[in-house]
């Protein structure tokens, strides 16, 4: 990549990161997935205890890059329209209009989803049950772009270029060979019952593209794979009752990396 | 006496005896003392001549040599040739057994074929011969593996080191992969063996920290380096001397003494 490229695309990550950490003060681990989580175009699952700024940090990344949020209060009597919206008869112009729901928005955040019933709710893998799950969906490039500015940081348009080159984030055929050794270590495990699928795969590789991005590299290394082992694993991989890290480093201790 | 007659005469098939004026004296004789050359059946005659003097029943043979070299391994047959005529001598022994001698310089008498257990003691036999005869290279030898085998992490290390230091043209990913090896071997030697689900960067972080020196920044690079070197696809053209100062630079930071002294704890991958 073009070095000025990439200068001022790590300009404008660091300028994303100082802003969040201003926000959400003293959690910048919790940031840097985030940030990883956005660059990957993934779906990212929060939990944690009631106040402690999830919503905070939903409500920031969509200032500070100039996207529409959106949020959803997960209820036992959710419907599918609530999510996606509706169509209604207006009797005037006498045909049905559809009023778009929340689902169509840039940043979507599912607040509470533990409250919603079970075929809406995102439920841990591991079958747990949090005091409380936020589900934040990342929606930016598949819709028009509506750059509203709200103190933004970076506009949609820069976020998806920054998308582009972390998708592009090389990962060598060795790195690649290591994602697949530790895939079949968690298909053979004898604590995990259903180990990590082909997509999770991607999705593990796109993150560590995305921390690798972000700690100035183009190219992945085992240390980034391994770095998002946790936050990838933790909700992908069946097994023994909250014993999910420990099943996810025994994973990584048993697999030798490359060079 | 074979031996003696083949070391004093020479085999040449052309010479014959000259008859005027030597046919007086003894052909042996004058084989033997005189011309001390000639043709096969020369040497088979005096041969027998010699063993009748001792008491042996002698007797001289003629027919073909198979010459070795005619051998031929794949049709496993030996071609004989006109040329091929021979005479030797044969000693009938009071067992009825006939043992053949032939003194004739390039001739050899085969021996009987040997079963597999004789084969083996005959050659435990020439080894422990050919070990009586050299034992004092063979135990030098001995001490010098040994030595090798006890020192071979330092062998490796040295050896290492004196392919880094070697002057020929590298590329730098090259150069850093070796100097990553070189320290490799140098942590192995002194028992900081790297473990296995341990990569790469971990690994020189810790060395870093367990290293404290002002080089800090160069280490900092070369940790950088190594990066590029094991999974960068970037060929982007990089100062090759600056490269091989920083790797320099590391090897010495990160030295034996160093290593010896300071013991490093390599742990799991942080999460």
């Amino acid at each position: 990549m073009n070095s000025t490229l990439q200068q001022q695309s790590q300009h404008q990550i660091q300028s994303l990161r100082s802003v969040l950490n201003q926000v959400l003060v003293g959690k910048e681990n919790v940031v840097e997935l985030v940030l990883a989580c956005l660059l990957a175009r993934g779906h990212l699952l929060m939990e944690d205890l009631p106040g402690l700024g999830k919503t905070t940090l939903a409500k920031a990344i969509a200032s500070a890059v100039s996207a529409d949020f959106a949020r959803i209060q997960c209820t036992p009597d959710l419907l599918p329209s609530d999510v996606t919206g509706f169509s209604m008869f207006n009797q005037k112009s006498r045909e049905f209009e559809f009023h778009r729901g929340p689902v169509f928005s840039d940043i979507l955040l599912a607040d509470e989803t533990h409250h919603a019933s079970h075929t809406k709710r995102a439920v841990r893998s591991d079958g747990r049950t949090a005091s409380e799950i936020d589900m934040l969906a990342a929606a930016v490039g598949q819709r028009q772009f509506e750059t509203k500015a709200i103190g933004p940081v970076l506009n949609l348009r820069q976020l998806q270029r920054l998308q582009q080159e972390v998708a592009a984030v090389n990962v060598c055929t060795e790195v690649q060979r290591y994602l697949v050794r530790l895939a079949e270590y968690t298909r053979c495990h004898s604590r995990i019952h259903l180990g990590i699928s082909p997509r999770g795969l991607l999705i593990w590789q796109s993150l560590a593209q995305a921390k690798a991005f972000l700690d100035d590299r183009q190219f992945v290394s085992p240390e980034d794979v391994q770095q998002m082992a946790v936050p990838v694993l933790s909700v992908r991989l069946f097994g023994e009752f909250d014993a999910t890290e420990a099943m996810v480093a025994d994973v990584l201790q048993s697999t030798p990396v490359p060079v | 006496m074979a031996q003696g007659i083949r070391q004093r005469c020479q085999l040449d098939p052309e010479r014959t005896i000259r008859s005027e004026g030597e046919c007086s004296q003894d052909v042996v004789q004058s084989f033997l003392m005189d011309q001390r050359s000639g043709p096969d059946y020369l040497f088979a005659i005096a041969t027998a001549r010699l063993l009748r003097q001792l008491g042996y029943h002698v007797q001289v043979v003629s027919g073909f040599y198979a010459q070795p070299q005619n051998y031929h391994p794949v049709a496993r047959q030996t071609a004989v040739y006109p040329e091929d005529i021979h005479f030797w001598v044969e000693v009938q022994t009071d067992q009825g057994v006939a043992v053949i001698v032939d003194a004739c310089p390039g001739y050899e008498v085969l021996s009987a074929e040997l079963s597999g257990w004789q084969k083996a003691v005959a050659y435990v036999q020439s080894l422990v011969r050919w070990t009586m005869a050299n034992h004092t290279v063979l135990l030098a030898m001995l001490a010098a593996l040994a030595l090798i085998i006890w020192l071979r992490q330092r062998v490796y290390v040295g050896l290492l080191a004196l392919w880094w230091a070697w002057p020929g043209k590298r590329t730098n990913r090259t150069l850093v992969r070796w100097t990553l090896t070189l320290l490799d071997a140098r942590c192995r030697l002194h028992k900081h063996i790297r473990p296995q689900h341990c990569p790469v960067e971990s690994w020189l972080d810790r060395l870093i920290e367990a290293t404290p020196s002002d080089n800090g920044h160069d280490l900092r690079v070369f940790r950088g380096l190594v990066q590029w070197a094991l999974y960068s696809p970037n060929t982007t053209a990089i100062d090759s001397h600056e490269v091989r100062r920083i790797c320099r630079q590391s090897l010495r930071t990160l030295s034996r003494p160093r290593f010896a002294s300071a013991p490093i704890a390599i742990s799991a991958p942080q999460q």
